[in-house]
């Protein structure tokens, strides 16, 4: 496999499971960046392709776990209080801008959607999101997550589990907040 | 299946990692509990939201970062410490082969192992070198000696490897001390094995210096030729030999336009691809613009292995013309 295609098939995840670990774009872009020039460099050495997103998800994980111990080490965990971010009463991460032929209303109702989901997201465990994420947009099974995340595969589902039961209770709570 | 158990395994359910068994017993069990069959369908909500607004674009700033880094040149593990031995042997091989001047007052510095002579006693070599603790550096500072005093330093005394330097004008001028740094023969001839200390450090540290020399020949290629801009229609073309932007994530292969009186910055054209290998340094694959031409409205463009390329200034459209 290619150093282009590696990257052109799995950037957005990549850069998604990056953001959903370290709770912002900055620290994203750099933890993508990091997880991409050390599979780069191993990619000589990756004898199936079909198994490149597994390892390079892993690689993602293990760039952030190494990060988040060296900030904690210097005591400067900066996702800790973004992860607290709606507690702190922060804003929500920017809102993604809906396309011009959206019309109006159906466009509101989709960033109230985020909103509420980006809300809710917010007051789970990194790890969760990113377990969320690599369940219901990358499509990977429980077996596939617990080898990524090196979780075991019952403590897997039962974070699923937990993280959907969270954000359904939370987004119930916050849209009835918001009078939807 | 019990409620509580249902209820635990509904988001298994849905995303269909119950085995056969536990999957009929909990749809058997969703059938006649509506509470179940509510939350699974708050569940399946949830789940399509996070589908539909989970992925954020990732910024396009991210490929050329990591195609930015990835280029730049990594020394192999087992090359760095040799690279840290030849830079440490390399200092001093220049500091001991810098000219030779015999003080005539001030500050003079002595560097050596002090056993040019072999047979003699390292106790005999230490006495005429004036050193006092083996295997320690002495500085000494002396009373202002006339050149006469300070010339003639015993040559059996000084050691082979040992070098009297005359420190720069500025510091002798009106200085009064001598500073004298002297290893002591014993500990580092027997460190070398007893041999002549400073011939088998220089003749190692040669032979390091030039390994290295060699390994980073092979490394390195020579800068690009610098290559003259070219002026048509208000602009001025320039080849563009170093990375600074998205068009150009590698060095060499595009061209930049600057306005010809302003010298604004205006767009730049990726004129060919470099195929990288990346278990090979970077700089040495990289391929540079050699040569720029006006042909008519185009911009004739050479590469250093000769192939040639005509872009369009107008519509920035590239051929390659046979070679």
């Amino acid at each position: 496999m290619e150093a282009e295609e590696l990257f052109d098939k799995h950037a957005a995840m990549v850069y998604n499971l990056a953001l959903r670990l370290s709770g912002n774009p900055a620290d994203a872009q750099d933890i993508a960046q990091d997880a991409f020039i050390k599979a780069l460099r191993g990619l000589p050495g990756l004898r199936d392709a079909a198994l490149a997103g597994t390892w390079l998800y892993r690689i993602t994980m293990n760039v952030w776990k190494n990060r988040v111990r060296s900030e904690k080490r210097r005591a400067f965990w900066k996702t800790f209080s973004l992860d607290r971010g709606e507690e702190d009463g922060d804003e929500p991460p920017a809102l993604q801008i809906a396309s011009p032929e959206t019309p109006a209303d159906k466009a509101m109702e989709n960033a109230d959607e985020k909103a509420t989901l980006e809300k809710a997201m917010a007051a789970l465990d990194p790890e969760d999101r990113a377990i969320l994420l690599l369940r219901e947009i990358d499509g990977r099974s429980y077996e596939e997550i617990a080898g990524i995340t090196e979780i075991p595969l019952g403590t897997v589902k039962s974070r699923i589990s937990r993280a959907r039961e969270a954000l359904r209770l939370r987004m119930g709570v916050l849209q009835n907040d918001n009078g939807t | 299946m019990e409620h509580k158990t249902c209820r635990e395994n509904l988001s298994a359910y849905l995303d269909g990692e119950l085995p056969p068994g536990e999957r009929l017993s909990l749809e058997s069990h969703l059938t006649g509990c509506a509470e179940c069959s509510r939350e699974l369908a708050e569940l399946k909500r949830v789940s399509a939201i996070v589908k539909k607004h989970l992925m954020e674009p990732e910024p396009l700033s991210l490929r050329a970062a990591v195609f930015a880094k990835k280029r730049e040149p990594v020394l192999s593990a087992w090359l760095k410490p040799a690279a840290v031995l030849s830079a440490a042997a390399a200092g001093l091989l220049i500091f001991l082969n810098l000219p030779k001047h015999q003080p005539s007052e001030g500050l003079s510095c002595s560097v050596g192992f002090g056993s040019a002579d072999l047979g003699r006693p390292a106790e005999t070599a230490r006495a005429a070198n004036g050193q006092q603790v083996p295997g320690s550096l002495k500085m000494e500072a002396e009373p202002d000696r006339s050149a006469a005093a300070a010339a003639p330093a015993p040559t059996a005394g000084r050691g082979a490897g040992e070098k009297r330097y005359a420190a720069p004008a500025f510091a002798r001028k009106g200085t009064l001390a001598q500073a004298k740094f002297a290893g002591a023969a014993g500990s580092v001839s027997s460190f070398f094995g007893g041999a002549a200390p400073a011939a088998v450090f220089s003749g190692e540290a040669a032979s390091l210096s030039a390994s290295a020399g060699k390994a980073a020949d092979k490394a390195k290629r020579a800068a690009p030729a610098e290559v003259p801009d070219v002026a048509a229609d208000g602009m001025r073309f320039s080849a563009a030999h170093w990375r600074e932007n998205a068009v150009s994530p590698v060095n060499g292969g595009s061209v930049r336009a600057y306005d010809a009186r302003s010298g604004k910055f205006l767009w730049e054209a990726r004129v060919y691809q470099i195929a990288e290998d990346a278990d090979e340094e970077a700089d040495v694959q990289q391929v540079h613009i050699a040569a720029l031409a006006l042909k008519g409205k185009k911009l004739e463009i050479t590469d250093e292995r000769g192939n040639r390329y005509l872009l369009d200034i107008s519509t920035r459209k590239v051929d390659k013309l046979p070679r």
